[in-house]
């Protein structure tokens, strides 16, 4: 019989245990191990189960479902459920679920658990530059990836997404180990939000507050589909907003942009 | 086809906030968002299943000073819009 296994991701101070095989748990025990952790939030249990068919299609591609305080992820071959009331969550699946699949459902609960901790995953690259993290957002394709492959020498936060979360000097983005970029556990003072723009040019332009709003909303993933949780987010950005200036960073495919940057923000 | 005696109220899965003078627009159900300027946000918060788009384009000729026929093709147009993405829906008679 497959022994079971616990582990517990901690991003950002906010810890989830991972319980079940360890033919599930042990791989992201050693890919995330620089984010292990102590004492969980949340129980995150993972559950195979030879009754459900084959997954033909892959979980990232299900949106979440809310219903009466519980969170529905549902596609063939996996059925996962979040009660964040409890800070309990499970997802069955195949046996033949791969790791992406579980990994897309470990990011769900994460966004809603780091929501709860007064927190915000959000869609973005995050660069650290003279002892700041500047979040660099925007949809897939947007050039995320690209700005950083383009900021050799600097540290990078991840390539993808970031925890934001309330410090004692203001908000902080952290590293998270959703992203092809896994170096050390890190965290720096938010600088500044840039809407990344591929353009012929290096330009920082303003967005009016309202079209700022929705691009922050529209990347921070999981509570943006949540009517209950919606309101909060716009007021929780709001009051990021408030602290953080918010930009569009028109960019070429050179780190000419950096410039662009330091002339406005020093 | 919508006409300016069409009542129309915000579909069940939308949300908005106001963010100064705009308006952002959630649509839940598609993931996707729009904003609207200070005279778009005033015809979406009096799409309120009551009001017509005939009073809705005279409530603007007042409020706004806009010329009644300009107020009505902006009203007629903007909800053409709205309808389409899924934003509002059309109250039947």
């Amino acid at each position: 019989m497959e022994r079971a296994l616990g582990w517990t991701l901690d991003i950002g101070g906010i810890p989830l245990a991972l319980e079940g095989p360890a033919f599930w748990v042990e791989p992201f025990a050693r890919a995330w191990e620089r984010w292990g952790g102590a004492t969980p939030v949340w129980r995150v249990g993972l559950e195979p189960d030879a009754g459900l068919p084959p997954s033909s299609a892959s979980l990232f591609a299900a949106r979440p479902r809310f219903a009466d305080g519980h969170v529905l992820l549902r596609a063939p071959g996996f059925a996962g459920e979040i009660v964040p009331q409890k800070g309990w969550a499970c997802l069955r699946a195949h046996p033949g679920a791969g790791l992406e699949d579980i990994a897309c459902f470990v990011r769900t609960v994460f966004a809603l658990c780091a929501f709860e901790q007064g927190a915000i995953l959000f869609h973005a690259a995050g660069v650290v530059h003279r002892e700041v993290a500047w979040a660099f957002f925007g949809n897939s394709g947007s050039g995320k990836t690209t700005l950083v492959s383009l900021s050799r020498g600097k540290v990078v936060l991840s390539d993808d997404l970031l925890l934001l979360r309330r410090g004692q000097d203001g908000w902080m983005a952290w590293t998270t180990p959703f992203s092809r970029y896994r170096g050390d556990r890190l965290f720096a003072p938010l600088r500044a939000l840039l809407r990344l723009m591929k353009a012929p040019e290096d330009r920082l332009e303003r967005m009016s507050p309202g079209t700022a709003l929705g691009e922050l909303v529209a990347n921070s993933p999981v509570v943006n589909a949540d009517p209950v949780r919606l309101p909060a987010l716009f007021a929780r950005w709001e009051e990021i907003r408030a602290r953080v200036p918010v930009c569009a960073l028109l960019f070429r495919k050179t780190d000419a942009f950096w410039g662009v940057i330091d002339a406005k923000f020093g | 086809m919508l006409n300016l005696d069409d009542v129309l109220s915000v579909a069940p899965d939308v949300l908005s906030r106001q963010s100064g003078e705009e308006v952002v627009v959630v649509l839940l159900g598609k993931g996707r968002f729009f904003v609207l300027n200070r005279t778009g946000a005033a015809v979406f918060r009096m799409m309120d299943g009551q009001m017509t788009l005939r009073e809705i384009a005279a409530a603007l000729n007042q409020e706004y000073r806009v010329p009644p026929e300009r107020a009505e093709q902006d009203v007629l147009a903007l909800a053409r819009k709205l309808l389409e993405r899924g934003a509002i829906i059309k109250k039947e008679a």
